[in-house]
């Protein structure tokens, strides 16, 4: 064998692709040829760096644009039926709302804490709704010939009666 | 969540949850954007515009996806594709930097002459910059089948059904795109240095 023969099986034979026969007569050339050896040598080496060629991360923008993107593309999933007790996330489902706008009316809302994790009675939130209901129908009248009394309700939440 | 295999979570994704398909947006991002990054050039905008488009066809198109397919097959088909059209389109072929010698590395700023001026021994950063710069004189043929085995690790089976090409065509590129590598970054390396750190 000589090295324009080598040449292209040094690939191969690198990855164990040649048969036994092949191969013996790569190896026997190789045992002969120091520059068909380097050429290994050098292939090997190659072939290690392009393993470890470091990844190449998108621009934060682009990561934040296609995040937008997937949420667009995606139906929104919406809880069918609610259970007695809500976590935050169920409550913003329940309320058709989200995080942010949560967070502006939590303060207000009627809410238990267990095992560090804050929790709504179901009951509760329908009861504030209605609260928000009559408040926002007492809004739209003639507001100075009312007259509102806050007081605190057997829950710890805030409620107005007229 | 993070447990969950890549074709669960494309699963979860079609019946509705979003926050299935961003895990595996954050999973696969980097290593497909270092394919398309390299495929292109190391042209980063062009490899970002491209990145948007492929997961946004794909978020489209998941009703497409069937889970006996493994997932990250299916993802590089279709990055794939994508790119190759975009590298075909003469917007493309009108924008694309030469890979000449005397070019200048988007990573550096200095070219490969530069390189090969420098007399002072061969840092490793040194040499993976200038594997980066004879990947990019790689035909795209052979430069996609040498990105998918050696440097994303797919097998030459996986990078036949992502490529559309028969196994042995796939083998037979990667080789040569070894062999010109070699002849092109080969004289770079320090084979002694490169035996002791093995």
């Amino acid at each position: 064998m000589n090295c324009n023969e080598c040449e292209p099986l040094i690939s191969p034979y690198l990855d164990d692709e040649l048969d036994s026969g092949q191969a013996r007569t790569v190896s026997e050339h190789l045992g002969e040829c120091s520059a068909c050896r380097n050429s290994v040598d050098t292939m090997r080496a190659l072939t290690d760096c392009a393993e470890a060629l470091p990844g190449v991360a998108p621009s934060t923008t682009t990561i934040l644009k296609i995040g937008e993107a997937i949420r667009e593309t995606s139906p929104v999933k919406r809880q069918a039926t609610f259970g007695p007790v809500l976590d935050i996330d169920e409550l913003i489902a329940y309320l058709h709302i989200d995080r942010d706008t949560l967070e502006i009316y939590l303060e207000g809302m009627p809410f238990f804490e267990l095992g560090g994790k804050l929790l709504f009675r179901t009951e509760s939130i329908d009861r504030w709704i209605q609260q928000r209901e009559q408040l926002a129908g007492i809004t739209t009248q003639n507001v100075s010939a009312l007259t509102m009394v806050e007081s605190e309700d057997s829950e710890g939440g805030v409620s107005w009666t007229l | 969540m993070r447990d969950i295999s890549d074709e669960e979570l494309m699963t979860m994704y079609q019946q509705g949850d979003a926050g299935a398909f961003e895990l595996l947006f954050e999973r696969h991002r980097t290593p497909i954007f270092g394919f398309l990054y390299r495929m292109l050039n190391r042209e980063k905008a062009s490899a970002e515009d491209l990145l948007q488009e492929i997961f946004t066809k794909i978020a489209k198109a998941r009703h497409l996806y069937e889970p006996r397919a493994k997932f990250s097959t299916w993802l590089y088909a279709i990055a794939r594709n994508h790119c190759i059209n975009h590298i075909k389109s003469r917007q493309y072929k009108q924008s694309m930097q030469t890979t000449s010698l005397d070019a200048e590395s988007p990573a550096t700023g200095a070219s490969m002459l530069d390189f090969l001026k420098d007399e002072r021994p061969v840092s490793d950063t040194d040499l993976q910059e200038r594997l980066e710069w004879a990947v990019s004189t790689l035909p795209p043929t052979y430069r996609e089948v040498f990105l998918l085995h050696a440097v994303r690790g797919f097998s030459h089976a996986e990078a036949a059904k992502i490529l559309g090409m028969n196994p042995a065509t796939v083998r037979t590129h990667y080789h040569r795109a070894r062999m010109m590598l070699c002849k092109r970054a080969g004289n770079l390396i320090d084979t002694e240095k490169t035996k002791e750190q093995r």
